[in-house]
Protein backbone atom coordinates (compact mmCIF):
# COMPACT_ATOMS: atom_id res chain seq x y z
CA UNK A 1 0.00 0.00 0.00
CA UNK A 2 2.59 2.40 1.33
CA UNK A 3 4.68 1.85 -2.34
CA UNK A 4 1.34 2.32 -4.07
CA UNK A 5 0.95 5.53 -2.73
CA UNK A 6 4.47 6.78 -3.00
CA UNK A 7 3.84 5.97 -6.84
CA UNK A 8 0.72 8.04 -6.80
CA UNK A 9 2.20 10.80 -4.69
CA UNK A 10 4.86 10.88 -7.29
CA UNK A 11 2.50 11.72 -10.27
CA UNK A 12 0.37 14.15 -8.62
CA UNK A 13 3.16 16.18 -7.00
CA UNK A 14 5.08 15.99 -10.14
CA UNK A 15 1.63 17.23 -12.29
CA UNK A 16 1.13 19.94 -9.89
CA UNK A 17 4.64 21.48 -9.66
CA UNK A 18 4.56 21.46 -13.41
CA UNK A 19 1.42 23.03 -13.64
CA UNK A 20 1.13 25.45 -10.44
CA UNK A 21 -1.89 27.10 -11.92
CA UNK A 22 -3.43 24.36 -11.03
CA UNK A 23 -3.04 25.12 -7.12
CA UNK A 24 -4.04 28.48 -7.92
CA UNK A 25 -7.23 28.31 -9.35
CA UNK A 26 -7.69 25.00 -7.12
CA UNK A 27 -7.37 27.80 -4.32
CA UNK A 28 -9.70 30.57 -5.54
CA UNK A 29 -12.69 28.20 -6.04
CA UNK A 30 -14.23 28.28 -2.47
CA UNK A 31 -14.24 32.01 -3.47
CA UNK A 32 -15.14 31.77 -6.71
CA UNK A 33 -18.48 29.52 -5.87
CA UNK A 34 -19.65 31.29 -2.71
CA UNK A 35 -19.39 35.02 -4.60
CA UNK A 36 -21.58 33.30 -7.55
CA UNK A 37 -24.03 31.95 -4.62
CA UNK A 38 -23.95 35.42 -2.30
CA UNK A 39 -24.54 37.27 -5.72
CA UNK A 40 -27.38 35.45 -6.91
CA UNK A 41 -28.81 35.03 -3.35
CA UNK A 42 -28.25 38.70 -2.44
CA UNK A 43 -30.68 39.49 -5.21
CA UNK A 44 -33.45 36.43 -4.81
CA UNK A 45 -33.87 37.43 -1.13
CA UNK A 46 -31.53 38.91 1.89
CA UNK A 47 -29.18 37.20 4.34
CA UNK A 48 -31.59 37.77 7.37
CA UNK A 49 -33.88 35.20 5.36
CA UNK A 50 -30.88 32.48 5.18
CA UNK A 51 -30.11 33.09 8.81
CA UNK A 52 -33.46 32.17 10.23
CA UNK A 53 -33.20 29.44 8.26
CA UNK A 54 -29.85 27.78 8.40
CA UNK A 55 -29.17 28.88 11.39
CA UNK A 56 -25.71 30.56 10.64
CA UNK A 57 -24.67 33.78 8.31
CA UNK A 58 -24.25 33.03 4.62
CA UNK A 59 -20.61 34.38 4.24
CA UNK A 60 -19.06 31.34 7.03
CA UNK A 61 -21.45 28.78 5.30
CA UNK A 62 -20.70 28.78 2.10
CA UNK A 63 -17.05 29.40 2.26
CA UNK A 64 -17.05 26.48 4.24
CA UNK A 65 -19.44 24.41 2.20
CA UNK A 66 -17.37 25.78 -1.04
CA UNK A 67 -14.18 24.30 0.98
CA UNK A 68 -15.74 20.68 1.62
CA UNK A 69 -17.57 20.61 -2.03
CA UNK A 70 -13.30 21.40 -3.80
CA UNK A 71 -11.81 18.95 -1.61
CA UNK A 72 -14.60 16.00 -2.33
CA UNK A 73 -14.56 16.70 -5.81
CA UNK A 74 -10.58 16.59 -5.94
CA UNK A 75 -11.02 12.93 -4.44
CA UNK A 76 -14.68 11.42 -6.15
CA UNK A 77 -13.68 12.94 -9.69
CA UNK A 78 -10.09 11.36 -9.49
CA UNK A 79 -11.33 8.21 -8.62
CA UNK A 80 -14.60 7.87 -11.08
CA UNK A 81 -12.92 9.02 -14.49
CA UNK A 82 -9.25 7.24 -13.46
CA UNK A 83 -11.32 4.29 -16.00
CA UNK A 84 -11.74 6.39 -18.83
CA UNK A 85 -8.75 8.66 -18.18
CA UNK A 86 -6.98 5.15 -18.63
CA UNK A 87 -9.02 4.21 -21.66
CA UNK A 88 -7.86 7.31 -23.05
CA UNK A 89 -4.83 7.21 -22.22
CA UNK A 90 -4.06 3.69 -23.69
CA UNK A 91 -2.72 2.29 -20.18
CA UNK A 92 -6.05 0.53 -19.17
CA UNK A 93 -3.96 -2.87 -20.36
CA UNK A 94 -0.92 -2.15 -17.84
CA UNK A 95 -3.27 -1.78 -14.93
CA UNK A 96 -5.41 -4.40 -15.74
CA UNK A 97 -2.38 -6.72 -15.64
CA UNK A 98 -0.49 -5.21 -12.56
CA UNK A 99 -0.16 -7.52 -9.85
CA UNK A 100 -1.18 -4.93 -6.98
CA UNK A 101 -4.44 -5.17 -5.37
CA UNK A 102 -7.03 -2.87 -7.22
CA UNK A 103 -9.14 -1.58 -4.58
CA UNK A 104 -5.66 -0.74 -2.41
CA UNK A 105 -4.92 1.35 -5.75
CA UNK A 106 -8.08 3.31 -5.88
CA UNK A 107 -7.65 3.81 -2.15
CA UNK A 108 -4.38 4.98 -2.83
CA UNK A 109 -5.69 7.95 -5.42
CA UNK A 110 -7.20 10.21 -2.69
CA UNK A 111 -4.42 10.19 -0.04
CA UNK A 112 -1.99 12.32 -1.73
CA UNK A 113 -4.42 14.69 -2.93
CA UNK A 114 -5.99 15.40 0.52
CA UNK A 115 -2.64 16.72 1.36
CA UNK A 116 -4.15 19.99 -0.71
CA UNK A 117 -6.61 20.64 2.00
CA UNK A 118 -4.30 21.97 4.20
CA UNK A 119 -3.39 24.22 1.43
CA UNK A 120 -7.18 25.05 0.63
CA UNK A 121 -8.13 25.33 3.86
CA UNK A 122 -5.60 27.72 5.57
CA UNK A 123 -6.53 29.95 2.17
CA UNK A 124 -10.35 29.57 2.17
CA UNK A 125 -11.96 28.61 5.51
CA UNK A 126 -9.19 29.42 7.90
CA UNK A 127 -8.85 33.35 7.43
CA UNK A 128 -13.25 34.01 6.17
CA UNK A 129 -13.62 32.30 9.38
CA UNK A 130 -10.96 33.67 12.16
CA UNK A 131 -12.40 37.04 10.73
CA UNK A 132 -16.07 36.50 11.19
CA UNK A 133 -15.60 34.28 14.49
CA UNK A 134 -12.57 35.42 15.95
CA UNK A 135 -9.52 33.51 17.00
CA UNK A 136 -10.98 31.59 19.35
CA UNK A 137 -12.56 29.58 16.72
CA UNK A 138 -8.48 28.30 15.81
CA UNK A 139 -9.32 24.95 16.96
CA UNK A 140 -13.10 24.47 14.98
CA UNK A 141 -11.61 26.07 11.51
CA UNK A 142 -8.88 23.20 11.65
CA UNK A 143 -11.35 20.91 12.85
CA UNK A 144 -13.62 21.81 9.95
CA UNK A 145 -9.75 21.28 7.20
CA UNK A 146 -9.89 17.83 9.10
CA UNK A 147 -13.59 16.56 8.63
CA UNK A 148 -13.28 17.79 5.22
CA UNK A 149 -10.21 15.50 4.30
CA UNK A 150 -12.54 12.80 6.24
CA UNK A 151 -15.43 13.28 3.72
CA UNK A 152 -13.38 12.92 0.87
CA UNK A 153 -11.65 10.22 2.26
CA UNK A 154 -14.84 8.61 3.45
CA UNK A 155 -16.70 9.10 -0.18
CA UNK A 156 -13.75 6.99 -1.80
CA UNK A 157 -15.40 3.24 -1.14
CA UNK A 158 -18.48 4.74 -2.77
CA UNK A 159 -16.91 6.33 -5.71
CA UNK A 160 -14.88 3.43 -6.56
CA UNK A 161 -17.88 1.36 -6.41
CA UNK A 162 -19.85 3.51 -9.53
CA UNK A 163 -17.13 4.04 -11.05
CA UNK A 164 -17.06 0.37 -11.66
CA UNK A 165 -20.51 -0.13 -12.15
CA UNK A 166 -20.48 2.65 -14.42
CA UNK A 167 -18.45 1.04 -16.74
CA UNK A 168 -21.86 -1.59 -17.63
CA UNK A 169 -23.16 1.51 -19.43
CA UNK A 170 -21.65 1.54 -22.79
CA UNK A 171 -20.22 5.13 -22.47
CA UNK A 172 -19.88 5.49 -18.92
CA UNK A 173 -19.00 9.09 -18.66
CA UNK A 174 -22.20 9.98 -19.63
CA UNK A 175 -23.43 8.18 -16.48
CA UNK A 176 -20.99 9.59 -14.53
CA UNK A 177 -21.79 13.28 -15.87
CA UNK A 178 -25.45 12.46 -14.38
CA UNK A 179 -24.04 10.89 -11.11
CA UNK A 180 -21.82 13.61 -10.23
CA UNK A 181 -23.95 16.56 -9.51
CA UNK A 182 -27.00 13.87 -7.61
CA UNK A 183 -23.96 13.08 -5.07
CA UNK A 184 -23.36 16.64 -4.55
CA UNK A 185 -26.78 17.49 -3.93
CA UNK A 186 -27.44 14.45 -1.50
CA UNK A 187 -24.30 15.26 0.10
CA UNK A 188 -26.29 18.31 1.35
CA UNK A 189 -23.09 20.51 1.27
CA UNK A 190 -24.93 23.67 0.18
CA UNK A 191 -28.37 22.63 0.95
CA UNK A 192 -27.98 21.33 4.36
CA UNK A 193 -29.51 17.86 5.65
CA UNK A 194 -31.44 19.20 8.12
CA UNK A 195 -33.42 21.31 5.47
CA UNK A 196 -34.12 18.69 2.90
CA UNK A 197 -37.57 16.58 2.43
CA UNK A 198 -37.89 13.40 4.37
CA UNK A 199 -37.01 10.91 0.76
CA UNK A 200 -33.87 12.89 0.03
CA UNK A 201 -32.91 12.67 3.35
CA UNK A 202 -32.94 9.29 3.70
CA UNK A 203 -30.86 8.61 0.60
CA UNK A 204 -28.80 11.43 1.96
CA UNK A 205 -27.86 9.15 4.81
CA UNK A 206 -26.40 6.16 2.56
CA UNK A 207 -23.81 8.94 1.51
CA UNK A 208 -20.74 8.36 3.59
CA UNK A 209 -19.52 11.86 3.32
CA UNK A 210 -23.33 13.02 4.22
CA UNK A 211 -22.48 12.31 7.72
CA UNK A 212 -19.41 13.77 8.44
CA UNK A 213 -20.46 17.11 6.74
CA UNK A 214 -23.27 16.90 8.56
CA UNK A 215 -20.10 16.82 11.27
CA UNK A 216 -18.71 20.20 10.18
CA UNK A 217 -22.36 21.89 9.79
CA UNK A 218 -22.80 21.17 13.22
CA UNK A 219 -19.80 22.24 14.28
CA UNK A 220 -20.00 25.61 12.47
CA UNK A 221 -23.30 26.12 14.35
CA UNK A 222 -21.24 25.81 17.64
CA UNK A 223 -22.42 22.13 18.80
CA UNK A 224 -20.57 19.69 19.54
CA UNK A 225 -21.95 15.84 18.95
CA UNK A 226 -20.19 15.32 15.91
CA UNK A 227 -18.58 11.62 16.86
CA UNK A 228 -22.13 10.27 16.02
CA UNK A 229 -21.90 11.14 12.51
CA UNK A 230 -18.10 10.19 12.04
CA UNK A 231 -18.83 7.29 13.24
CA UNK A 232 -22.28 6.37 11.08
CA UNK A 233 -19.74 8.07 7.78
CA UNK A 234 -17.02 5.34 8.88
CA UNK A 235 -19.23 2.62 9.11
CA UNK A 236 -20.99 3.17 5.90
CA UNK A 237 -16.89 4.10 4.24
CA UNK A 238 -16.25 0.04 5.29
CA UNK A 239 -19.61 -0.92 3.99
CA UNK A 240 -19.02 0.17 0.27
CA UNK A 241 -15.56 -1.98 0.39
CA UNK A 242 -16.50 -4.91 -0.37
CA UNK A 243 -19.05 -3.10 -2.79
CA UNK A 244 -16.56 -1.45 -4.85
CA UNK A 245 -14.11 -4.59 -4.73
CA UNK A 246 -16.55 -6.61 -6.61
CA UNK A 247 -16.91 -2.95 -8.48
CA UNK A 248 -13.34 -3.34 -9.82
CA UNK A 249 -13.38 -6.93 -10.55
CA UNK A 250 -16.85 -6.45 -12.76
CA UNK A 251 -14.65 -3.82 -14.38
CA UNK A 252 -11.28 -6.09 -14.90
CA UNK A 253 -12.95 -8.45 -16.20
CA UNK A 254 -15.19 -6.76 -18.78
CA UNK A 255 -11.27 -5.15 -19.89
CA UNK A 256 -10.15 -8.78 -20.08
CA UNK A 257 -12.98 -10.48 -22.17
CA UNK A 258 -12.46 -7.42 -24.95
CA UNK A 259 -8.64 -7.62 -24.90
CA UNK A 260 -8.57 -4.56 -22.50
CA UNK A 261 -8.31 -2.21 -25.08
CA UNK A 262 -12.09 -0.91 -25.36
CA UNK A 263 -14.57 -0.63 -22.39
CA UNK B 1 -7.07 30.89 -57.29
CA UNK B 2 -9.55 30.96 -60.17
CA UNK B 3 -13.02 32.04 -59.74
CA UNK B 4 -14.52 28.18 -60.45
CA UNK B 5 -11.68 26.56 -58.18
CA UNK B 6 -12.67 29.27 -55.44
CA UNK B 7 -16.45 28.18 -55.91
CA UNK B 8 -15.54 24.88 -55.92
CA UNK B 9 -13.81 24.77 -52.13
CA UNK B 10 -16.53 26.79 -51.54
CA UNK B 11 -18.56 23.88 -51.96
CA UNK B 12 -16.55 21.37 -50.44
CA UNK B 13 -15.80 23.26 -47.43
CA UNK B 14 -19.51 23.24 -47.08
CA UNK B 15 -19.89 19.52 -47.21
CA UNK B 16 -17.33 19.20 -44.61
CA UNK B 17 -19.10 21.40 -42.67
CA UNK B 18 -22.11 19.89 -43.06
CA UNK B 19 -20.70 16.37 -42.13
CA UNK B 20 -18.78 17.81 -39.13
CA UNK B 21 -22.36 18.64 -37.57
CA UNK B 22 -23.99 15.57 -38.52
CA UNK B 23 -20.86 13.76 -36.87
CA UNK B 24 -20.95 15.91 -33.83
CA UNK B 25 -24.87 15.61 -33.36
CA UNK B 26 -24.64 12.11 -33.98
CA UNK B 27 -21.68 12.21 -30.81
CA UNK B 28 -23.20 14.70 -28.65
CA UNK B 29 -26.75 14.44 -28.73
CA UNK B 30 -28.13 10.85 -30.71
CA UNK B 31 -25.24 8.61 -29.68
CA UNK B 32 -26.25 6.78 -26.54
CA UNK B 33 -28.97 9.11 -25.47
CA UNK B 34 -26.24 11.90 -25.20
CA UNK B 35 -28.93 14.57 -24.87
CA UNK B 36 -31.13 12.88 -22.28
CA UNK B 37 -28.32 12.37 -19.89
CA UNK B 38 -26.20 15.60 -20.49
CA UNK B 39 -29.90 17.45 -20.09
CA UNK B 40 -29.97 15.79 -16.64
CA UNK B 41 -26.67 16.28 -15.83
CA UNK B 42 -27.03 20.25 -16.51
CA UNK B 43 -30.26 20.29 -14.42
CA UNK B 44 -28.96 18.17 -11.78
CA UNK B 45 -26.12 21.34 -11.49
CA UNK B 46 -28.71 23.80 -11.58
CA UNK B 47 -30.72 22.25 -9.06
CA UNK B 48 -27.44 22.44 -6.84
CA UNK B 49 -27.29 25.61 -6.79
CA UNK B 50 -30.68 26.74 -7.38
CA UNK B 51 -31.79 25.05 -3.84
CA UNK B 52 -29.15 26.88 -2.00
CA UNK B 53 -30.40 29.99 -3.79
CA UNK B 54 -33.98 29.44 -2.27
CA UNK B 55 -32.55 29.39 1.40
CA UNK B 56 -31.82 33.34 0.98
CA UNK B 57 -35.88 33.84 -0.19
CA UNK B 58 -37.58 35.83 1.97
CA UNK B 59 -41.54 37.48 0.78
CA UNK B 60 -40.25 40.96 0.18
CA UNK B 61 -38.98 40.22 -2.82
CA UNK B 62 -41.18 39.54 -5.99
CA UNK B 63 -40.44 35.97 -6.80
CA UNK B 64 -41.08 36.38 -10.80
CA UNK B 65 -38.76 39.05 -10.57
CA UNK B 66 -36.04 36.45 -9.10
CA UNK B 67 -36.63 34.25 -11.27
CA UNK B 68 -36.51 36.17 -14.54
CA UNK B 69 -33.19 37.87 -13.35
CA UNK B 70 -32.11 33.88 -13.16
CA UNK B 71 -32.90 32.87 -15.97
CA UNK B 72 -30.93 35.58 -17.53
CA UNK B 73 -28.21 34.71 -15.38
CA UNK B 74 -27.98 30.93 -16.32
CA UNK B 75 -28.62 32.24 -20.13
CA UNK B 76 -25.60 33.93 -20.21
CA UNK B 77 -23.37 31.44 -17.48
CA UNK B 78 -24.54 28.85 -20.84
CA UNK B 79 -23.36 30.62 -23.40
CA UNK B 80 -20.32 31.20 -21.18
CA UNK B 81 -19.82 27.67 -20.47
CA UNK B 82 -20.52 26.35 -24.23
CA UNK B 83 -17.98 28.64 -25.39
CA UNK B 84 -15.46 27.05 -22.98
CA UNK B 85 -16.20 23.64 -22.97
CA UNK B 86 -17.95 22.93 -26.84
CA UNK B 87 -15.53 25.09 -28.55
CA UNK B 88 -11.90 25.64 -26.48
CA UNK B 89 -12.42 22.21 -25.22
CA UNK B 90 -13.15 20.91 -28.47
CA UNK B 91 -9.64 22.32 -29.75
CA UNK B 92 -8.20 20.43 -26.57
CA UNK B 93 -9.83 17.37 -27.67
CA UNK B 94 -8.15 17.26 -30.93
CA UNK B 95 -4.60 17.76 -29.61
CA UNK B 96 -5.62 15.61 -27.02
CA UNK B 97 -6.47 12.48 -29.56
CA UNK B 98 -3.95 13.75 -31.99
CA UNK B 99 -6.13 14.74 -34.47
CA UNK B 100 -4.80 18.07 -35.07
CA UNK B 101 -2.33 17.18 -36.63
CA UNK B 102 -4.33 15.80 -39.80
CA UNK B 103 -6.75 18.86 -39.28
CA UNK B 104 -3.40 21.16 -39.68
CA UNK B 105 -2.56 18.85 -42.68
CA UNK B 106 -5.44 18.64 -44.49
CA UNK B 107 -5.16 22.46 -45.01
CA UNK B 108 -8.46 23.65 -44.16
CA UNK B 109 -9.04 25.78 -41.96
CA UNK B 110 -10.41 25.52 -38.27
CA UNK B 111 -13.42 27.67 -38.39
CA UNK B 112 -14.82 24.87 -40.58
CA UNK B 113 -15.00 22.99 -37.49
CA UNK B 114 -16.74 25.46 -35.49
CA UNK B 115 -19.15 26.17 -38.38
CA UNK B 116 -20.16 22.11 -38.06
CA UNK B 117 -20.10 22.67 -34.15
CA UNK B 118 -22.43 25.86 -33.74
CA UNK B 119 -25.54 24.71 -34.52
CA UNK B 120 -25.04 21.59 -32.51
CA UNK B 121 -24.30 23.80 -29.35
CA UNK B 122 -27.08 25.97 -30.35
CA UNK B 123 -29.38 23.27 -30.33
CA UNK B 124 -28.23 22.61 -26.94
CA UNK B 125 -28.60 25.91 -25.83
CA UNK B 126 -31.96 26.04 -26.40
CA UNK B 127 -32.76 22.48 -24.81
CA UNK B 128 -30.89 23.66 -21.75
CA UNK B 129 -32.95 27.27 -21.52
CA UNK B 130 -35.93 24.96 -21.77
CA UNK B 131 -34.87 22.92 -18.63
CA UNK B 132 -33.68 26.29 -16.67
CA UNK B 133 -37.19 27.87 -17.55
CA UNK B 134 -39.09 24.76 -16.82
CA UNK B 135 -36.66 24.03 -13.38
CA UNK B 136 -37.33 28.10 -12.28
CA UNK B 137 -41.27 27.69 -12.82
CA UNK B 138 -41.19 24.49 -10.61
CA UNK B 139 -38.92 25.96 -7.93
CA UNK B 140 -38.99 29.63 -7.59
CA UNK B 141 -41.43 31.31 -10.15
CA UNK B 142 -42.28 31.33 -13.99
CA UNK B 143 -39.80 34.14 -15.63
CA UNK B 144 -41.59 36.71 -16.95
CA UNK B 145 -40.12 36.93 -20.23
CA UNK B 146 -41.06 39.94 -22.63
CA UNK B 147 -39.49 41.81 -25.40
CA UNK B 148 -39.33 44.90 -25.61
CA UNK B 149 -36.81 45.98 -28.04
CA UNK B 150 -36.34 43.37 -30.22
CA UNK B 151 -33.62 45.42 -32.28
CA UNK B 152 -31.63 45.53 -29.79
CA UNK B 153 -32.03 41.74 -28.50
CA UNK B 154 -30.68 40.92 -32.04
CA UNK B 155 -27.28 43.13 -31.72
CA UNK B 156 -26.89 41.62 -28.20
CA UNK B 157 -27.12 38.22 -28.83
CA UNK B 158 -24.97 39.03 -31.99
CA UNK B 159 -22.46 40.44 -29.75
CA UNK B 160 -22.37 37.87 -27.65
CA UNK B 161 -21.91 35.07 -30.02
CA UNK B 162 -18.73 37.10 -31.75
CA UNK B 163 -17.13 37.82 -28.30
CA UNK B 164 -17.44 34.05 -27.40
CA UNK B 165 -15.89 32.66 -30.27
CA UNK B 166 -13.64 35.17 -29.78
CA UNK B 167 -12.85 34.42 -26.31
CA UNK B 168 -12.88 30.45 -27.22
CA UNK B 169 -10.40 30.90 -29.92
CA UNK B 170 -8.00 32.75 -27.47
CA UNK B 171 -8.29 30.24 -25.36
CA UNK B 172 -7.73 27.01 -27.63
CA UNK B 173 -4.74 28.95 -28.54
CA UNK B 174 -3.42 29.29 -25.33
CA UNK B 175 -4.26 25.26 -24.75
CA UNK B 176 -2.92 24.11 -28.33
CA UNK B 177 0.43 26.51 -27.75
CA UNK B 178 1.02 25.51 -24.10
CA UNK B 179 -1.26 22.61 -22.80
CA UNK B 180 -2.78 24.48 -20.27
CA UNK B 181 -5.09 22.34 -18.05
CA UNK B 182 -8.96 21.83 -17.41
CA UNK B 183 -8.70 24.04 -13.33
CA UNK B 184 -7.58 27.03 -15.83
CA UNK B 185 -10.44 26.73 -18.26
CA UNK B 186 -12.92 26.18 -15.34
CA UNK B 187 -11.85 29.02 -13.53
CA UNK B 188 -12.29 31.25 -16.38
CA UNK B 189 -15.94 29.51 -16.93
CA UNK B 190 -16.88 30.88 -13.79
CA UNK B 191 -14.89 34.39 -13.04
CA UNK B 192 -16.17 35.31 -16.44
CA UNK B 193 -19.60 35.83 -15.62
CA UNK B 194 -19.25 36.94 -11.84
CA UNK B 195 -16.82 39.24 -12.88
CA UNK B 196 -18.26 41.30 -16.07
CA UNK B 197 -22.07 41.19 -15.43
CA UNK B 198 -23.29 38.18 -16.73
CA UNK B 199 -24.95 36.84 -13.65
CA UNK B 200 -26.43 40.56 -12.24
CA UNK B 201 -27.17 43.86 -13.58
CA UNK B 202 -23.81 46.31 -13.63
CA UNK B 203 -26.03 48.81 -12.25
CA UNK B 204 -26.07 46.85 -9.05
CA UNK B 205 -22.20 46.20 -8.78
CA UNK B 206 -19.56 48.09 -7.04
CA UNK B 207 -17.73 50.72 -8.69
CA UNK B 208 -15.32 48.92 -9.04
CA UNK B 209 -15.89 45.55 -10.30
CA UNK B 210 -18.56 47.83 -12.43
CA UNK B 211 -15.16 49.09 -14.42
CA UNK B 212 -13.19 46.45 -14.74
CA UNK B 213 -16.47 45.12 -16.14
CA UNK B 214 -16.96 47.65 -18.78
CA UNK B 215 -13.13 47.30 -19.51
CA UNK B 216 -13.88 43.54 -21.20
CA UNK B 217 -15.91 43.01 -24.07
CA UNK B 218 -18.21 40.59 -22.20
CA UNK B 219 -20.54 42.69 -20.12
CA UNK B 220 -21.91 44.55 -23.52
CA UNK B 221 -24.07 41.91 -24.50
CA UNK B 222 -25.50 41.05 -21.35
CA UNK B 223 -26.34 44.79 -20.39
CA UNK B 224 -27.86 44.94 -23.90
CA UNK B 225 -30.08 41.58 -23.48
CA UNK B 226 -30.90 42.70 -19.97
CA UNK B 227 -32.16 46.35 -21.09
CA UNK B 228 -34.53 44.29 -24.20
CA UNK B 229 -35.93 42.30 -21.22
CA UNK B 230 -36.92 45.11 -19.45
CA UNK B 231 -34.86 44.06 -17.09
CA UNK B 232 -32.42 46.45 -16.24
CA UNK B 233 -30.92 50.29 -17.40
CA UNK B 234 -27.31 49.53 -19.05
CA UNK B 235 -24.77 52.13 -16.70
CA UNK B 236 -23.44 54.16 -19.75
CA UNK B 237 -27.17 54.14 -21.80
CA UNK B 238 -28.31 51.97 -24.28
CA UNK B 239 -26.98 53.88 -27.22
CA UNK B 240 -23.43 54.23 -25.95
CA UNK B 241 -23.77 50.31 -24.45
CA UNK B 242 -24.86 49.41 -28.75
CA UNK B 243 -22.07 51.26 -30.34
CA UNK B 244 -19.06 50.19 -27.75
CA UNK B 245 -20.69 46.97 -28.06
CA UNK B 246 -20.90 46.29 -31.41
CA UNK B 247 -17.18 47.92 -31.50
CA UNK B 248 -15.80 45.40 -29.00
CA UNK B 249 -17.13 42.47 -29.83
CA UNK B 250 -16.02 43.03 -33.42
CA UNK B 251 -12.30 43.69 -32.18
CA UNK B 252 -12.17 40.78 -29.74
CA UNK B 253 -13.66 38.43 -32.54
CA UNK B 254 -10.91 39.60 -34.86
CA UNK B 255 -8.29 39.42 -32.04
CA UNK B 256 -9.00 35.68 -31.40
CA UNK B 257 -8.95 34.58 -34.92
CA UNK B 258 -5.16 36.43 -35.12
CA UNK B 259 -4.08 34.82 -32.22
CA UNK B 260 -5.51 31.60 -33.13
CA UNK B 261 -3.73 31.84 -36.24
CA UNK B 262 -0.68 32.95 -34.90
CA UNK B 263 -0.44 29.90 -32.19
CA UNK B 264 -0.91 27.52 -35.05
CA UNK B 265 2.14 29.10 -36.80
CA UNK B 266 4.13 28.34 -33.54
CA UNK B 267 2.86 24.69 -33.44
CA UNK B 268 3.49 23.73 -37.08
CA UNK B 269 7.05 25.64 -35.67
CA UNK B 270 7.85 23.50 -32.56
CA UNK B 271 5.05 20.94 -32.25
CA UNK B 272 1.62 20.79 -30.34
CA UNK B 273 1.98 20.53 -26.57
CA UNK B 274 0.17 17.66 -25.04
CA UNK B 275 -2.92 18.58 -22.49
CA UNK B 276 -3.22 17.29 -18.88
CA UNK B 277 -5.78 15.28 -17.91
CA UNK B 278 -6.71 18.30 -15.71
Amino acid sequence: MLGLIRAEALLFYAEVLRRKSILVTFSLFPYLLTLLILLIGSSAGSFNAFESKVGISPVPFFISSSFVLMVVLGVSDEILWRPIYNEEMGTSPYVVSSPSNPILRSLAIPIPRLSLTLVLGSTSVLPVLLYYFGSGFLLESISIMGLAALSGLALSSLAIAISGLATLWGESWRIIQVIRPLLFIFLGVFYPKHVMPTFARLISSLIPSSHTIEAIQTVLLGGSNILVPIGIGVALFMFYLPIGQKSLSIWERKKLRSGGIRT
Amino acid sequence: MGEKEAQIRGYKDLRVVIEIFKAYLRTELIRNSGFLFGLLSLILWLLLFLTSIILFSSEEVDASMVSSHSMVAMAIFLSYSIATWDWAWEIRRLGFHGIMDYVITSGRDFLVIFLGLIPVSLIWFSASLLGSYVLLSLLISPPLISVVDLPTMLVGFLSLLLVLLGYSMILGGVTISTGTSGPVMEFLGWILPIATGGLTPLERMPHLVRSLALATPFSYPAEMIRYSLGLANPVLGIEKTIVLGITYSVSFFLLGIFFFKRQIRKVLIKGASIPSMY
